[in-house]
């Protein structure tokens, strides 16, 4: 008995290491599909992007790089897809160098893309790319002057109205973790009170519906979980439901795994320290 | 045909970043890891030079002579690489880091001062909803006992003693739920990017091939003490 209790409190790491990687790996290539509850915290992105009426200028602020795609990829994906149903007028940037092509990913996506010739989205006249706005100065200026910001690049075109952002109706960002949230609350909430929602990682998606009790977001999307909920939401709507939905059951796998191993360590650790009890008593 | 290579090159990174699970030193993580970290500071260097030329130079050259200054003072941080001149770098350190708190304690006092406090203050009891109620008790109690978890000031004792215990395990709590959102943070990540390289069978047998080569040729390296050699 002692050695079992002895093995269960001391798992070399490079076994979890081969037991997660062999679990992920079978789930991926086989998946296991669970039913998704949808929570309140989606509903509530998903309402509020509703709110956005035709014509209204929203701006799709993206913060995230290449390394962020495979987790918040498809929340992206998604809620963009269905901003597009709103008819509104888009502009897009970037907080980083990093984060410009995942604009390019985002316009090429097939659903998104299709999505946008379906409803006749003209680069120049619907939506248009400022590219970069580079961290937290740049992001000041351009809710300040935002013809500043351009260097008066857009004058003459459908952003002439665009003047700071008191003109901007909606904000959706993708922080995916970076400080871009938190800028959006001190900068664009405190002066315009301007609805906005965004998109953060798992990781630091708990800082952030602190803003959402506060009333400085209207929402926030929890990572790749949030993004299959969305995707749960909008899949009737005509949404294509991607691979994502199916890695939730190689969440699940990977979290039991946890669970089991923390139960076997506990069991382990418990055990050995009774018969060293029992051994001292002796 | 571009497709495959660029496939077989993340997959052969991937692999390569995943030695790191034998526990020791690996040559082809380092490898990988210096690469992407020159890549990385390329594609950085590139796009910091174009944005240098088109914020700078140009509107210089246009008459906006204002931008002499922020281009005087980009210069002044290079001087960080010297040992003799490298106070003159903390000039523009000091002007942006005093810019940029300024920007942000103007606003940082009402979103995340008054406005976080103003949102522990709700009623507690919510008539019909359980759910609510439970919430809104949990909000203000864990609120108020992790503040006076942190008064350092005034001992552990009496009527403190209750309520800073209750904080401090309010605080184990919150830690371990941010713990766990990390790990499911970087678990999307992981998934997400294997996804692209074990869908479908045929992804699966080259990166579960590859997999096996490089697991080789570590337990190789590593019979003849060759890993640390490599990995430097």
């Amino acid at each position: 008995m002692e050695n079992i209790y002895k093995t269960l409190s001391n798992i070399k790491s490079r076994t979890i290491h081969a037991a997660l990687l062999v679990i992920l790996i079978v789930t991926i290539m086989y998946p296991v599909r669970l039913p998704i509850p949808i929570t309140h915290w989606t509903r509530e992105f998903y309402e509020s992007i509703e709110t956005v009426e035709p014509g209204d200028v929203v701006l799709v602020f993206n913060s995230f790089g290449p390394s962020l795609w495979n987790e918040l990829g498809s929340g992206m994906s998604v809620t963009f897809w269905h901003l597009l149903q709103q008819n509104p007028k888009i502009i897009l940037a970037s907080m980083e160098p990093t984060a410009i092509p995942i604009v390019d990913y985002l316009l090429n996506e097939p659903a998104v893309k299709n999505k946008m010739d379906e409803l006749n989205y003209v680069e120049g006249v619907d939506y248009t790319n400022i590219g970069l706005v580079y961290q937290e100065a740049g992001l000041v200026e351009l809710i300040q002057d935002f013809h500043g910001a351009t260097r008066d690049e857009y004058r003459g075109t459908w952003l002439d109205d665009v003047e700071n952002g008191g003109d901007i109706d909606y904000v959706l960002d993708f922080s995916g973790g970076s400080m871009s949230y938190k800028l959006f609350a001190q900068h664009m909430y405190v002066n315009y009170r301007t609805p906005i929602a965004t998109i953060q990682g798992a990781g630091t998606f708990p800082t952030a519906i602190v803003y959402v009790s506060a009333g400085q977001f209207v929402a926030a999307l929890n990572g790749p979980i949030g993004s299959s909920e969305y995707e749960m939401l909008s899949a009737p709507n005509g949404w294509s439901l991607s691979d994502n939905l199916l890695l939730m059951g190689t969440y699940s796998a990977a979290h039991l795994l946890l669970i089991v191993l923390t139960i076997l360590g506990n069991i382990g650790y418990y055990g050995m320290k009774r018969m060293e009890n029992n051994r001292s008593e002796l | 045909m571009y497709e495959n290579i660029t496939l077989i090159i993340g997959m052969a990174m991937a692999i390569f970043y995943l030695t790191t699970l034998y526990g020791r030193k690996s040559p082809f993580y380092s490898f990988a890891s210096t690469l992407m970290l020159g890549i990385t500071l390329a594609y950085l260097g590139v796009y910091t030079i174009k944005a240098i030329y088109t914020d700078s130079f140009l509107q210089i050259l246009g008459g906006n002579y204002v931008q002499i200054i922020p281009f005087i003072l980009g210069l002044l941080m290079l001087t960080s690489a010297s040992k003799k001149y490298r106070y003159l770098a903390k000039i523009p350190t000091c002007i942006t880091t005093g810019a940029l708190l300024a920007l942000t304690t103007r606003s940082v006092v009402f979103t995340q001062l008054i406005g976080f406090v103003r949102s522990a203050i709700l009623p507690l009891f919510t008539p019909g909803d359980w759910y609510h109620t439970l919430q809104n008790v949990s909000t203000v109690v864990f609120s108020a006992t992790i503040l006076i978890f942190f008064i350092y000031t005034t001992p552990r004792k009496g009527i403190v003693k209750g309520p800073a215990m209750i904080g401090e395990y309010a605080l184990f709590i919150a830690l371990g739920s941010f713990v766990a959102n990390s790990f499911m943070s970087y678990l999307g990540r992981f998934t997400g990017i294997m996804k692209g390289y074990v869908t479908p069978n045929s992804n699966a047998i080259t990166f579960i091939t590859m997999g096996i080569v490089v697991l080789g040729l570590m337990i190789y390296l590593d019979k003849k003490n060759l890993l640390e050699k490599y990995a430097e």
